[in-house]
């Protein structure tokens, strides 16, 4: 094995590089070149320790170039395609480091960083939903995703497991131990103000509060367990409230019976392909632009007097179902026959429905208006 | 000969963010002043049998599984090229562990690791001289003696 010493790098920490002059170091008669910062582990050093800014902008860098080449060609594409790719590659390269980030973030609130990668998720959820689709934290709710500081809070408690488990012989564990972290003193320390990263792995995460009293003795295993079922139920709760104080007139689909167990999202995107979009789109409540129709009221997803539509075709207990549906949920959230039919993946009924609802609405534009509209997903 | 603390790469209770965190407390609790970040030119392509026999006799494996090893990762191998579409002669592999050999990790580890306990043999407690995740090394000094 050989150094490729060019690409080594020689770091003084905490000086200033213009008071300091650093060593001339050498490995194989070649000078390791002296570096302001680093990329280690695929995180960015510099000499105050881990640069957060740059590694905020590194990592949206990584999944904005992705998210560029992509959009190249994945005009046909499905929304659960997007999903799969998303959850398989984007949002891995996006959360790699978040724990640490979000001690960080944890430190110090206004964090710059944070802004940055936030943007980029929510690019991330514009580019699935399709299209220029605004509102992320809706689609986000669809596709039962939490916000993007809430996932982090997530996997910080995931972290602080991985911490718990790590191996005696890894030298963090000899560092936290010194700091009598709260695995093995029982007590809850202090936020260090010369090391305010560690500082916060030193304290088990709110997560963990059933286990607090003996947290040194409790098995691992029974551990991840607890704390893994808590985060669930945080999750379920969290995406439930995501778009509730935001858009109380929207349905809230979140449902479990009408979310695919697989992909764990909303059963519209288990819809035939050329679909999807235009079902998600309804579901996020796109239905009219907002323009006004010749009764004078705006056409949204609950505008359906002035929409004639075939008939479905329900047997007698759905047309019950349906209208116990309709008893039952909240009027202002418009629940309309199509999301009857979505949800019960009357993929056919639903769209011929959508098509006859757009139909009337472009003939009535165009008889109002003088401009020329298109109606598409 | 057990593995050395801190290699990092592909062992169960360690992972590339606890390094991270690690290095970043040492920068911030001043324990790490000079940091040399070290790149190996194609690690895992350049490991030799020789070397790498030398290697796992001295850490005390056993003839036997020597032969195993070697059995398994280097006999019959060979290599060519084709430029053009003209193939090379045929040329025997004599260095390099297999990319997606369950055994190309460990034999990495071990090949690494006396260099890794050298490295080490000073450090404080909790103050490692050094870092490495399989083939991503950092070098740890509070100070460096002038010359």
């Amino acid at each position: 094995m050989s150094f490729n010493t060019p690409k080594c790098g020689y770091i003084v920490t905490n000086q200033p590089i213009r008071t300091y002059l650093p060593h001339t170091l050498t490995l194989n008669n070649h000078t390791i070149p002296h570096v302001t910062s680093y990329k280690y582990l695929g995180v960015t050093f510099a000499s105050k320790g881990i640069d957060f800014v740059n590694q905020g902008i590194l990592l949206c860098q990584r999944v904005e170039s992705c998210l560029a080449g992509m959009r190249w060609f994945s005009a046909t594409w499905a929304p659960q395609i997007r999903l799969s790719i998303f959850k398989s590659i984007l949002l891995p390269t996006l959360e790699y480091s978040l724990p640490l980030l979000y001690a960080n973030y944890k430190s110090y609130h206004k964090a710059q960083e944070w802004i940055t990668l936030t943007n980029t998720d929510n690019n991330c959820l514009t580019w699935i939903a399709g299209g220029n689709a605004k509102r992320p934290h809706i689609t986000a709710h669809l596709l039962w995703l939490l916000p993007f500081v809430d996932r982090a809070q997530h996997l910080f408690p995931r972290f602080y497991l991985h911490l718990m488990a790590m191996a005696p012989s890894n030298p963090l564990r000899a560092i936290l131990d010194r700091s009598n972290w709260y695995s093995k003193s029982n007590h809850f320390m202090p936020i260090h103000k010369h090391d305010p990263l560690l500082s916060q792995f030193l304290n088990p995460p709110p997560a963990f509060t059933k286990h607090l009293s003996n947290l040194q003795h409790t098995p691992i295993t029974l551990l991840r367990d607890t704390v893994l079922e808590e985060l669930s139920t945080t999750k379920f709760t969290q995406i439930r409230s995501t778009i509730g104080p935001h858009s109380s007139k929207l349905l809230q689909v979140s449902m479990v019976t009408n979310r695919v167990p697989g992909l764990d999202c909303d059963v519209v995107l288990t819809a035939p392909v050329m679909d999807q979009a235009r079902f998600l789109a309804w579901r996020r409540g796109l239905f009219g632009w907002g323009r006004k129709c010749l009764c004078g009221e705006h056409f949204d997803r609950g505008h359906t007097k002035c929409m004639p539509y075939p008939d479905p075709g329900l047997t007698q207990e759905q047309q019950f179902i349906y209208e116990l549906d309709r008893y039952l949920i909240d009027p202002k959230t418009k629940y309309t026959i199509v999301d009857y039919l979505l949800n019960n993946s009357l993929w056919n009924q639903a769209r011929n429905i959508l098509n006859a609802w757009t139909l009337t609405m472009s003939n009535q534009l165009r008889s109002n208006t003088t401009h020329h509209l298109y109606w598409h997903y | 000969m057990s593995y050395s603390g801190i290699q990092g790469g592909f062992r169960s209770g360690y992972s590339t963010l606890t390094n991270i965190l690690t290095l970043h407390h040492l920068i911030e609790a001043d324990a790490a002043r000079h940091i040399v970040f070290l790149d190996f030119a194609s690690a895992f392509d350049s490991v030799g049998w020789p070397y790498l026999q030398q290697e796992l006799k001295e850490q005390g494996m056993t003839p036997l599984v020597l032969q195993l090893v070697y059995q398994l990762m280097y006999p019959d191998m060979s290599y060519s090229l084709i430029v053009n579409g003209c193939q090379s002669p045929k040329q025997p592999r004599t260095c390099g562990l297999l990319q997606g050999s369950p055994l190309s990790p460990i034999l990495s580890n071990r090949f690494i690791n006396s260099l890794l306990h050298s490295l080490n043999w000073n450090s404080q407690p909790t103050f490692p001289s050094a870092l490495f995740f399989a083939d991503d090394g950092v070098l740890i000094a509070p100070t460096i003696p002038k010359a």
